[in-house]
């Protein structure tokens, strides 16, 4: 009979504990790759695009019945021939493009071999861009730098305390906005103010960082960072 | 007797073989042919397209996404809907032409018997093989640098002709470096230096290749005349070089119609921030009977879909183009089969539509108020068209006298 030493069972058993708690983690590693890829390589053509080709792959799904999108030219999704995701692993057949990714975070990096050779790729998950849907209207994640105040458009005047001000004009939290935009600023409503009641008075009249899924024209609010 | 039913067998199953093998489509039987009427002029070297697919050994390896972008009507680039319209540019793939392609790839892409030849370009242009070199190439007096990187240049740059009497051409082709050139629109303008009446001469955009009149008619470029190449450039990430040129055709026969192009706009647009679908409309009445031959829908980065309707004088209205997804990066020029004649008084109504949402994938920022503008971050509301109208008298040029007293036709 095999008799271990103590600290090796200790080990041991302390792993036997965990085997129920590494499936999830395995299930919870491969829904990292669910989501919007922006995977951007050198334009081996040196066409007339800035001498980058992005494409947008699409992951859906959970544990292992996962499908897969990605972009042509066009920028219309279509379904990718082959998709195998282990861990962090990616692999992805499309058209005569093969592509062998790793995600890491929000970061995807690998290589892409076509008739053209192999090439580097690199990338992101994206949130930030507006260029992401295709041609499917759906609610997304956003994230979205802007200034918080009124669904009206107004803006306080210089010399006063802008958060004071503000408070001062609404009748409650749902007169709130998020103004964003560079030439144009434009007030973007929100669907669930109260809930983040708290969070929005505190930060009146500043500079903020808002992730938010769009519904319509109005965000629904996920968290909000002072910028 | 076993031995006849063991020969009818064998037979049999080498009828059966050699038919399935004949259902099985080839390059140089089935796919090439179609393949140069539909995607050889623009996957060619030097053309627009990423990959040359002009012979076997290029094609091949592509042929699962030849086949990907065929079965989803991505390629070839043709955004009109088959209700409307009869187009002799009709790029689009019939169901039969895709199933040869899909056949192909999945037969495990044969390459068939005999040798293929793939299509010569005589001097480079399109128009080459079916009229020969052109009789005149008007070209910039020297190259044009297109920096690596940065913003988009919009730029005009004057070139001169060397015609030593008035010329009709037919036909017109532009070219420059594929790999930085976004578009070039030539104009004529006349020695007094104002802008030739009947409008545009010319141009060359992603999708569309070359201006081809119909039979009798053309265009006038006066002696004297210079060009101007309206140039738009997209830098890529290396420096280029670019000496754009036109090459143009001249008439063989007398011109019996004179072509103008003309275009419906509606410089006035104000698309709100967010706006999915902001309508613009603007209408062009026509003074005299004409035909109208081409259409050709422009906007930028927000252009939805794009309609043309006719209203004749009597109230009746026909719809003669619908692009309801239009795409920035296809500039497609759709020529009539038979030219559509409208009498004086008719109205081309053109309706387009904008997508400033978050749900457009091409939108640089729909938080923007967007107006009127030349870079493609702004926008355009442009239904370009040519139409020809009847000439009083037959014109018989002076190119047209070569062929008859010298008998090359």
């Amino acid at each position: 009979m095999l008799v271990l030493p103590r600290p090796t069972r200790t080990v041991l058993f302390a792993l036997f504990l965990m085997v129920p708690f590494m499936l999830p983690l395995e299930a919870l590693a491969q829904s990292s790759a669910v989501g919007v890829w922006n995977i951007r390589s050198r334009d081996m053509t040196d066409r007339a695009t800035g001498g980058i080709r992005s494409v947008l792959l699409r992951i859906q799904g959970a544990e292992n019945e996962f499908t897969g999108e990605m972009t042509a030219v066009s920028n219309r999704f279509l379904p990718v021939e082959q998709l195998s995701i282990e861990g962090r692993l990616i692999q992805v057949v499309f058209g005569s493009y093969e592509y062998s990714l790793e995600t890491e975070g929000e970061e995807i990096r690998g290589t892409v071999e076509s008739p053209f050779g192999v090439q580097q790729v690199s990338g992101f998950r994206q949130y930030r861009g507006v260029m992401y849907v295709g041609d499917v209207s759906e609610e997304f994640e956003t994230t979205r730098p802007g200034f918080l105040g009124l669904s009206s458009g107004a803006e306080p005047p210089t010399g006063v305390d802008p958060a004071s001000w503000i408070r001062r004009q609404i009748s409650s939290v749902d007169d709130l906005a998020l103004i964003v935009g560079n030439r144009a600023r434009v007030p973007v409503a929100f669907t669930n103010a109260r809930e983040f009641q708290d969070e929005l008075l505190a930060n009146l009249g500043r500079d903020v960082s808002m992730l938010a899924v769009w519904v319509g024209d109005r965000l629904q609010i996920r968290s909000i960072d002072p910028s | 007797m076993r031995k006849v039913l063991f020969v009818g067998i064998t037979l049999a199953l080498a009828i059966s073989t050699s038919n399935a093998q004949a259902q099985i489509p080839t390059w140089t039987e089935d796919v090439a042919p179609l393949m140069q009427d539909k995607c050889m002029n623009c996957h060619r070297p030097g053309e627009v397209a990423p990959m040359s697919l002009l012979t076997y050994d290029e094609a091949q390896p592509w042929a699962r996404s030849i086949r990907l972008m065929v079965q989803d009507r991505i390629m070839p680039p043709w955004h009109a809907t088959p209700e409307y319209g009869e187009f002799g540019n009709n790029r689009r793939m019939t169901p039969r032409q895709i199933q040869t392609v899909v056949d192909w790839v999945e037969g495990g892409t044969p390459e068939g018997p005999g040798d293929w030849t793939p299509p010569e370009y005589p001097e480079g242009w399109l128009l080459g093989g079916p009229l020969g070199a052109p009789d005149y190439v008007f070209e910039m007096e020297e190259d044009f640098m297109v920096p690596a990187g940065g913003e988009d240049i919009n730029i005009n740059i004057i070139v001169p002709t060397t015609h030593e009497e008035d010329i009709w051409v037919r036909a017109a082709e532009v070219r420059g470096n594929s790999r930085v050139m976004h578009h070039n629109v030539v104009r004529v303008i006349l020695p007094d230096g104002s802008e030739e009446r009947t409008g545009r001469l010319a141009s060359a955009t992603p999708g569309k290749q070359w201006d081809l009149f119909p039979d009798g008619a053309a265009k006038l470029i006066p002696t004297g005349s210079t060009m101007n190449f309206s140039l738009h450039y997209h830098p890529s990430n290396v420096e280029e070089a670019d000496r754009s040129r036109v090459a143009v055709w001249l008439a063989r026969q007398p011109i019996t119609h004179e072509v103008h192009s003309s275009v419906v706009a509606d410089p006035g647009l104000i698309i709100p921030p967010f706006e999915a679908n902001y309508e613009s409309r603007g209408e062009f009445v026509f003074d005299t009977d004409a035909q109208i031959t081409l259409m050709k829908p422009h906007m930028h980065y927000r252009g939805k879909d794009m309609l043309y309707q006719l209203v004749y004088p009597d109230g009746e209205t026909e719809t003669i183009l619908s692009v309801p997804e239009y795409d920035m990066n296809w500039q497609i020029s759709y020529e009539l089969a038979r030219p559509i004649s409208v009498p004086a008084g008719t109205k081309l109504q053109v309706i387009a539509h904008f997508d400033n949402s978050e749900m457009n994938p091409w939108n640089p920022d729909p938080s923007l108020q967007v107006l009127w503008g030349p870079d493609s971050r702004d926008e355009m509301m442009e239904g370009w068209f040519d139409y020809r109208v009847e000439l009083e008298e037959p014109i018989i040029p002076s190119s047209a006298q070569v062929i008859s007293d010298g008998g090359l036709d």
